[in-house]
């Protein structure tokens, strides 16, 4: 029984309770899934949009993910393809005139939202995915679909920016 | 202040909304389950606009189109070109895309409102979200989320733009060919070239089987004769007739065709070793065939 027959049958508040028997793991598998590729897929997702559109986007791929259950486990690289799903999302939403909004944590240099919106958006998500969350390259180049290399290159020269116009330097 | 990389990751966690499991199926629920109740439907402008537009467009092709099938009877066979009440030709493909371009017009301001309204009818409870100061996207006060984008005015205005800009090419082209057309068709050709060859066979019979019933011959020094029966009887003695250079020919249907010749011997005083002439032909489509409407000659021997 696919994620979806079984939701329209609680929806309808049909008894499943025999259906259900030995048929729960698509279910806890979702819930597994979402819990190892949410992290990195929204924060991914903010970093490209911001966190107000990233936050749809992501809740967005995830629903397709439910919805594409069956399709999503044979694939090879499912975060990829979620944010690429993600990504046909977001363009779909009106985005806010400022992408990061100023926060209020004492820790966060209050110029950091609008450096941020200086970078590209690949230089944004391979900086925050491996600087700021320590993710690997290779897991940020199959997110993102490109290089390592390249990977490397933008979240080197985006931390670069960040250092130079926060005039931190790398010791600090 | 704290390193960059530290910075980000403070500034990444009280910023960025988490999505569980559960919001997943609250929101596919949401989204593809309960309705909110239906709104009264708005028709945009634009969508009004390009209704109408569609409507008008369509119901001109179609009369157009109409009058050009059924209306060809009430013709006049030999009008001139360029009339969209002309029959000849019956319909042509061109006609097709008043309507064609009235059909997308309806059918993408129809599916424009049928998203319009569909959107309004679209959302219900989302998942959590943090509070935080408001920013300057539109929210649907109804739903709670982000308003998604409608990019069906994009794409008609970029559609819109793509049938101008073919339709003046096609217009210039249409134009620009239409007047520098100088080179007879081989059918215009072939009938020319079998009228100067009964002509100067002095075969009546063949000569006359390629003229209209008002057909037409004309010279200054001998007068106008009209119809098959005058012209019959004045069809020369079997002469040499040489044609002199191409044709060149303007129109679309009827053709109008000049072409220079030499007469190896006309019956006249003064021309017994030849003479040089132009004609000028009026070609026009009877029934399906080609016929000469009109001849006249020019030149030393005709006047």
């Amino acid at each position: 029984m696919s994620p979806i027959s079984l939701l329209s049958m609680v929806l309808q508040g049909e008894s499943v309770a025999e259906e259900t028997v030995g048929h729960g793991s698509d279910d806890q598998e979702f819930t597994r899934f979402v819990k190892e590729v949410e992290p990195r897929l929204s924060h991914a997702l903010a970093a490209s949009y911001g966190p107000e559109v990233g936050a749809e986007a992501t809740a967005d791929a995830l629903a397709w993910a439910w919805e594409h259950w069956d399709r999503l486990v044979g694939m090879k690289h499912p975060l990829g393809y979620l944010y690429r799903v993600g990504q046909s999302n977001a363009r779909r939403y009106f985005r806010p005139t400022k992408l990061f909004p100023a926060v209020s944590p004492e820790s966060v240099d209050p110029t950091l939202p609008v450096l941020l919106e200086g970078l590209s958006r690949n230089q944004r998500v391979a900086t925050v995915l491996i600087h700021a969350l320590d993710y690997s390259e290779r897991e940020v180049a199959e997110l993102v679909g490109i290089s390592r290399w390249s990977v490397r290159t933008h979240a080197e020269r985006g931390l670069a920016r960040l250092r130079k116009a926060l005039e931190v330097t790398a010791d600090a | 202040m704290l390193d960059v990389e530290r910075q980000l990751r403070d500034y990444f966690e009280e910023v960025v909304e988490r999505v569980t499991a559960e919001d997943v199926r609250v929101r596919v629920s949401t989204e593809r389950g309960v309705r909110l109740p239906e709104r009264r439907l708005r028709l945009r402008p634009l969508a009004a606009g390009a209704i109408g537009f569609g409507l008008a467009m369509t119901l001109l092709g179609i009369v157009v189109v109409t009058d050009r099938l059924f209306g060809a009877e009430a013709g006049d066979a030999t009008s001139g070109p360029g009339s969209l009440m002309s029959p000849e030709g019956g319909a042509t493909p061109w006609i097709v895309i008043p309507v064609a371009v009235g059909l997308v017009l309806l059918i993408f301001g129809t599916i424009f409102v049928r998203r319009t309204r569909n959107a309004s009818q679209q959302g219900g409870t989302d998942m959590q979200t943090m509070e935080r100061d408001p920013l300057a996207a539109p929210i649907d006060n109804e739903t709670g989320v982000l308003q998604r984008r409608n990019r069906v005015l994009g794409w008609l205005t970029v559609f819109l733009a793509v049938a101008v800009v073919g339709l003046g090419l096609w217009l210039a082209a249409e134009v620009t060919s239409s007047s520098t057309e100088l080179a007879p068709t081989a059918e215009v050709e072939q009938l020319l070239t079998d009228y100067q060859e009964a002509w100067a066979n002095a075969d009546s019979n063949a000569y006359l089987a390629l003229l209209t019933d008002n057909f037409v011959l004309e010279t200054s020094r001998f007068g106008r004769f009209t119809g098959p029966e005058q012209v019959a009887a004045w069809v020369p003695a079997r002469q040499g007739l040489e044609q002199l250079g191409g044709y060149s020919m303007i129109g679309t249907g009827p053709w109008y065709v000049t072409v220079a010749s030499h007469h190896d011997s006309v019956p006249f005083p003064g021309f017994s070793e030849g003479v040089d002439s132009v004609s000028v032909f009026k070609i026009v489509d009877q029934g399906g065939t080609l016929k000469v409407a009109y001849h006249k000659s020019f030149g030393p021997a005709f006047g």
